[in-house]
This record gives structure tokens, C-alpha cells and sequence, in this order.
């Protein structure tokens, strides 16, 4: 977890970094100047000592030459008022290249070692601790003839150096403190103001009071600070004053929008009560319109029943009548005692012809109305029930023959004459019988010779595919995708409510628990798919259930 | 212990040079080459570039053949010649900046010439008779040391400078 870096104060900061950096500046310019200064010191010590040890040397000469030693130890003499020189040898070489020792001097019988041996590793000067030395060869036309050696102090050197360190660092602490006094003016000078600055802002800050303004100082920089701090306070000033219009712009707008929105939302919902009003009448509409659909699909089949009965009952009553006479004749000519045994044969063979005729159209006329009862049984009932399919498509047929017969419209028929079923009767004889009649009258509008085709099989033993096609005008993509909604027809105010297909689809749906699907081209008839389930039975089954 | 070990070291170096002693022709011919070395001889024409150094002596010329073998050849950057004369006559022919005449050389007639000579020449004896006869210089020893005699009134006719660094060794008479 890193820890959190501390504030830096501009004041331990400007002093921080002012002492630092004098002091750095003036160590290094104290310790550079130090240096410069040792190494002049020893440099000076150096060039002295040489261009010394180069005089003794050229004196030492003649000295040498004329065998000399006692002027020479003469002259080296004159060496103590160098304080700093402390010994001072000649020597002279020998035609065997020896150093021998010539002269000599040693300040305060400070004698030392002949330095003969080390006379060459001294050619230039030599420092070691507090001793400075240096030789320098006698020479007489190019040729060697002594040395010179001379061994001086350097505690003057070393007192230079210690007086010069002293006084640098004397020099140093006097600057630093005098830049310590200055920093600390100035410091004083560059904070105060921006403390200030600092103070204003933090009112501002804490008692968001933003109609104050920063004062000027004397630093530049900062009034330029404070300039800017001004016109952000302007700006914030604005802003407030400007979010505040808003808000209550805002405020006022939400108060009128909460009273639209209350009064529309009452509209709305007052509408929306007439609407579902309105949908629930709708619903009892269309129920109501289904019903009487239904009622109407009865109603037809009853005009076809009450034809399809009227002529055996007819029929009959004329047989009947036709008894009747001649049985009145009959009767007559018997009271008359005028009944001939001819007459008498003529009568019972006229009776017994007359009543087969009676016989037969009245029980035509039972097994029509017994017919047509299932039918309307099964068209208000939807009981499942097995059957024959075929005897079920023939009692359609039969029911709607007195329409069928104004046209010339050929029914084919494609289906397994002994499929016998378990499924709702009813509801497969009211589609059939609404997709019948909507050929006849929709398809087959502008023909007289349209084509039905029925085909039925089994789907394993479980549904029933029924297809029906006609070769009508067929149905319009527009329509046909709209073609199983409620109230859609193409002959509203002709006599269509629009319900047919409807009532299909909800049968085929929710009576049989099946699907329908359509295929149409225009002006090549129609083609629906109904899919049910169903159970196969047999003949047996279909005697025990009746 | 310091000054003790100084002490027996120039006891020994001493003890050394006493017992290799030299003869003072070998002690005296160097003396003749520094004494050209530190002296300033007049412009003669026709100009020299040598530094005719001539040896007036006896059969076995022991100074000069000690000369010869100095391991320096030139002075102030002039070549040294040697000349061995027989007479003092030839001193001026061989045109000499140095003339050693050893005293068995000594006689009256070299008296009378030498004093002719001293104006260029720096005549240089072995005895303090040449000095008294005119001669410029005598180098005789003294107390085991070579002492550099000067003839002051040959020293005030001669043009030859003398550097200090000679003249505070001499002895004026």
C-alpha cells in the first residue's frame, strides 16, 4: 500500500531549495577555489624550490670547477634566510661517476642522510608530509658535474592551505547565513500574499460566498492568480444564477407537465375505460356475430332440410290425397252399393301403390330428418364421436345440395371410403361446410363450373390431413395474410359479416386442437391444409358406438 | 643518530679521497679548462671558433696529456684545441687563449715575452716566480688545495674579463 505523499509547504520548499542549492554552489565554488589554491600554493612551493635548487646549482658550478667546497659552504649559507629551506647538499661527480658529497647546508643543525642516491628520483619536486625536495644537476658546458639537492619545509604550505580552508569556510557560513537572512525576506515576501490568496480562497471555499473577490497583492504573479480566480468566481456566480432560472424554469415546467400529465392520464384512462368497454362490446359482437353465424350455417341447413324433406312429404300428402279420393270413391260407391269388384281391385291396387309411395317418401323423409338431425346435433355439439368420414362428407353434401344445385360445380372426392374416425364431428362438418360455400360464393363468383377436390388420409394413425382445393379466382396476398382475423371480407354490405374464416380457424384450432395453413396464387384457386388429431376405428367400433 | 650516521659518512668519503691521491698536474689541468670556461677573451680577428689551449712544458707535456683526457671538448660551445709549443715565440703564432708553461719552461726570455703576451692570453704558471716575472696566473697548491694566483698589474693590462664566479677564488698579489 503506498503511502500517501505529505503536502509540500512553498515555504520549507523555497528555503529547502535556495539554502540547498547556495549551499551546494558555494561548497563547490569554496572547495574548487580550495583546490585551485592548494595547488597553486604547491605549485608556487614547487617553482620556488626549483628555480632555487637551479641558482645554488649554477653558483655550485664554479665551486666545483676550482674544487671549492669552503666558498661554496660559504654560499650555501646565505640559504637561511629562506625559512622554509631547511637543507641544502652539493655534490660533486667524480670522473668515476660518483656522487660525492661537496657542501652543505642544515638549518639549525638539522642535519640529515645524504640524499646522493635518491638525487635522481628528485628531479622534479617531491612532497611527502611536510617535506619538500628537489635536486638539480651542476653543469659545466653540458656536462654534469655535481648535483644540487635542497630539502625545504612546507608547514608554511600547510598553514596556507589551513588559512585558506578557515577563511573559505568563514566566508562560506557568512554567505550562507547572509543568504539564509535573504531567502527568508524573500520567502516571507512570496508567501504572505499567496497565503492570503490561500485564505480568501478557502472562505470562499467554506462559506460558498462567491460574490467575494480576491484582493491584489504586490506579487505580479499572484494578481494574475487572482485575476483569474476572480473571473472563475464571475463565472461560477453566473452559472448559479443561471442553473437557478433553470431550476426554476424547470420547476414551473414540471408543475404544468405533473397537471398535462394528471389531466391526460385521466383522459387516458377514461378512454381507455371506453375502450375496454368498447372491446368488451366488440368481444360480445363478435361472439354474438359467431353465434349468428353459426346460427345462420343452422338456418341454411334447415331451408336445405326443409327442401330436401318437402318433396317425400309431398309426395306423401299427394299420395295420401290421392287415398284419400279414392277411398272417398270408394266409400261412395259402397253406400251406393255401386262398388264393383273391378273398382274394388282398382282401389287396393292404386292403395297399395299409393301407400309404397307414402311409405317410401315418409321414410325418405325420416331418413332425411334423421340425417340432418345428426347434423345439427353435430353442429351444436362438439362431442367427440366416431364416424364415418364418408357418410359425414355425404350428409354435408346433402345439406348443402339445394345450393349446389344452382350451379354446376363438381365436388371430387379423395379419401379412403372406409375411414372410420374418433374426432368432433361437428366442427370438421362447419369448416367444411364454410370452405365449401365460400368457394361458391367467393372463388367461383364469376364461374359456373368451379372444381372442389376433398382429399383426406391419415397421418399415421394418429391425424387426419385433410386438403381442400377449388380452382376459383383465388385470394390476394393483402388478404390472405389477414385471411383467419375476424370481420375480413370482400363483401361487407353484401351480405358478408367476415366471420367464415374466423370461425374456421378457431375450430380447426381450439375444436379439433389442430393447425390450418393456405396457399393461394391469384386466378388459380386456393388450397388450405388441415391437420388434426384423430383415432382410426374400425367398422366394429363404429356399430357399438352407434 | 642521525648526525652521528652523516658524521661517518663524510668521514668515510673523506678517508676515500685521502687515499686515492692526486698529482697536482691532474689536479691542475682541469683548473686551466674552467679557467677559459669563466673568462671572457677580447674579439681577435680574424674571428676563432676554437679555444686554443697551449701547453709550453718539458718532453712529457704531463699537464697536457691530463688535459686531454677531460671529458669536456668544447667551452661556451668553441672547440678546444691543444697545442704543444716548444717556445714561447710560438705562443703568438698558435695564437693561444690559454698558455700553460710549466716552470721548468721559466726563464728570463719568457719573461720578457710574456708580459707582451698576458694582453690576450691568460698565461698561467705553476709557480709563484712566473707570477712575480709577469706571468698573468699561477696555480700552486696550498694546503692540499689548489690556489688560483692573479698578478694584479698583469690583470689591469689585459683585456680579458674574468667572471666573479672566478675572481672570488683568486688571490690577488
Amino acid at each position: 500500500m503506498s503511502e500517501q505523499k505529505r503536502p509540500l509547504s512553498i515555504k520549507s520548499l523555497y528555503i529547502s531549495g535556495v539554502m540547498a542549492t547556495t549551499t551546494l554552489a558555494l561548497l563547490l565554488v569554496t572547495v574548487i577555489t580550495m583546490m585551485s589554491q592548494v595547488r597553486n600554493y604547491r605549485t608556487d612551493l614547487a617553482h620556488d624550490m626549483e628555480v632555487l635548487v637551479g641558482l645554488v646549482s649554477h653558483n655550485a658550478a664554479s665551486s666545483i670547477a676550482f674544487d671549492d667546497s669552503d666558498s661554496e659552504q660559504k654560499n650555501l649559507q646565505s640559504l637561511d634566510v629562506a625559512e622554509y629551506v631547511l637543507n641544502a647538499h652539493i655534490y660533486r661527480l667524480t670522473p668515476q661517476n660518483q656522487r660525492v658529497f661537496f657542501a652543505s647546508y642544515n638549518r639549525s643543525d638539522r642535519t640529515i642522510e645524504p640524499a646522493a642516491d635518491r638525487i635522481n628520483q628528485l628531479r622534479t619536486p617531491v612532497i611527502s608530509g611536510d617535506i619538500i625536495e628537489v635536486s638539480h644537476p651542476v653543469v659545466i658546458e653540458d656536462r654534469i658535474v655535481g648535483y644540487a639537492y635542497i630539502r625545504g619545509s612546507t608547514e608554511e604550505l600547510n598553514q596556507l592551505i589551513t588559512n585558506a580552508i578557515v577563511n573559505c569556510i568563514a566566508i562560506l557560513v557568512f554567505s550562507l547565513c547572509i543568504c539564509l537572512i535573504v531567502t527568508l525576506y524573500l520567502q516571507r515576501k512570496i508567501t504572505k500574499p499567496l497565503n492570503l490568496l490561500a485564505e480568501e480562497i478557502q472562505t470562499v471555499a467554506q462559506e460558498k460566498d462567491y460574490s467575494k473577490r480576491a484582493s491584489d497583492t504586490q506579487l505580479s504573479e499572484l494578481n494574475v492568480l487572482s485575476s483569474a480566480f476572480n473571473v472563475l468566481l464571475n463565472r461560477i456566480q453566473d452559472h448559479i444564477q443561471q442553473q437557478e432560472n433553470v431550476e426554476e424554469e424547470h420547476r414551473k415546467l414540471h408543475l404544468s407537465l405533473e397537471e398535462k400529465v394528471n389531466v391526460r392520464t385521466n383522459a387516458l384512462k377514461e378512454a381507455n375505460q371506453e375502450l375496454i368497454e368498447t372491446l368488451e362490446k366488440l368481444h360480445q359482437f363478435q361472439r354474438q356475430m359467431v353465434e349468428n353465424e353459426k346460427m345462420a350455417s343452422l338456418g341454411d341447413m334447415v331451408a336445405g332440410v326443409a327442401h330436401e324433406v318437402n318433396t317425400p312429404i309431398g309426395l306423401g300428402v299427394t299420395a295420401s290425397t290421392m287415398m284419400l279420393d279414392r277411398l272417398k270413391q270408394l266409400h261412395t260407391d259402397f253406400d251406393n252399393k255401386t262398388l264393383k269388384a273391378s273398382a274394388l281391385s282398382k282401389f287396393l291396387i292404386e292403395s297399395e301403390e299409393n301407400l309404397n309411395i307414402i311409405y317410401r317418401n315418409l321414410n325418405r323423409a325420416a331418413e332425411l330428418i334423421s340425417s340432418f338431425k345428426q347434423v345439427a346435433v353435430d353442429q351444436t355439439n362438439e362431442m367427440i364421436r366416431t364416424f364415418s368420414f364418408e357418410q359425414l362428407i355425404n350428409e354435408i353434401l346433402l345439406s348443402l345440395r339445394p345450393r349446389l344445385k344452382k350451379h354446376q360445380h363438381e365436388i371430387k372426392l379423395d379419401y379412403d371410403p372406409n375411414l372410420i374416425i374418433e374426432s368432433k364431428a361437428g366442427p370438421i362438418n362447419q369448416i367444411l361446410i364454410n370452405l365449401i360455400m365460400n368457394s361458391v360464393i367467393h372463388g367461383f363468383e364469376d364461374m359456373e363450373n368451379g372444381e372442389i377436390q376433398i382429399h383426406a388420409k391419415l397421418l399415421g394413425d394418429s391425424k387426419l390431413n385433410i386438403i381442400y382445393k377449388d380452382n376459383g379466382k383465388g385470394i390476394p396476398e393483402d388478404l390472405r395474410k389477414r385471411i383467419f382475423d375476424p370481420f375480413v371480407t370482400t363483401k361487407r354490405g353484401q351480405g358478408g359479416s367476415g366471420l367464415g374464416m374466423h370461425l374456421v380457424y378457431n375450430l380447426v384450432t381450439q375444436g379439433l386442437n389442430g393447425s390450418i395453413s393456405i396457399n393461394s396464387t391469384d386466378n388459380e384457386g386456393v388450397e388450405f391444409q388441415i391437420i388434426f388429431p384423430v383415432v382410426q376405428k374400425s367398422a366394429v367400433e363404429l356399430a357399438k358406438s352407434v | 643518530m642521525k648526525q652521528l650516521t652523516l658524521l661517518i659518512a663524510l668521514s668515510i668519503l673523506w678517508l676515500s679521497s685521502k687515499a686515492q691521491p692526486f698529482t697536482p698536474a691532474q689536479i691542475r689541468a682541469p683548473f686551466l679548462y674552467h679557467i677559459a670556461y669563466y673568462s671572457t677573451f677580447s674579439k681577435r680577428k680574424p674571428v676563432e671558433n676554437t679555444v686554443n689551449f697551449c701547453f709550453l712544458e718539458n718532453d712529457s707535456f704531463e699537464h697536457m696529456n691530463h688535459f686531454e683526457r677531460s671529458p669536456s671538448k668544447t667551452v661556451r660551445s668553441k672547440a678546444i684545441n691543444i697545442v704543444a709549443i716548444r717556445d714561447i715565440n710560438s705562443a703568438h703564432e698558435n695564437r693561444c687563449h690559454i698558455l700553460f708553461v710549466s716552470k721548468a719552461q721559466e726563464s728570463e726570455e719568457l719573461y720578457q715575452e710574456i708580459r707582451k703576451l698576458n694582453t690576450a692570453t691568460i698565461s698561467v704558471g705553476e709557480s709563484a716566480e712566473f707570477l712575480e716575472h709577469g706571468g698573468l696566473m699561477s696555480v700552486i697548491p696550498t694546503n692540499a688545495k689548489m690556489k688560483i694566483y692573479i698578478n694584479q698589474e698583469q690583470y689591469k693590462n689585459t683585456s680579458i674579463k674574468f667572471s666573479a664566479n672566478l675572481l672570488k677564488r683568486v688571490i690577488f698579489r
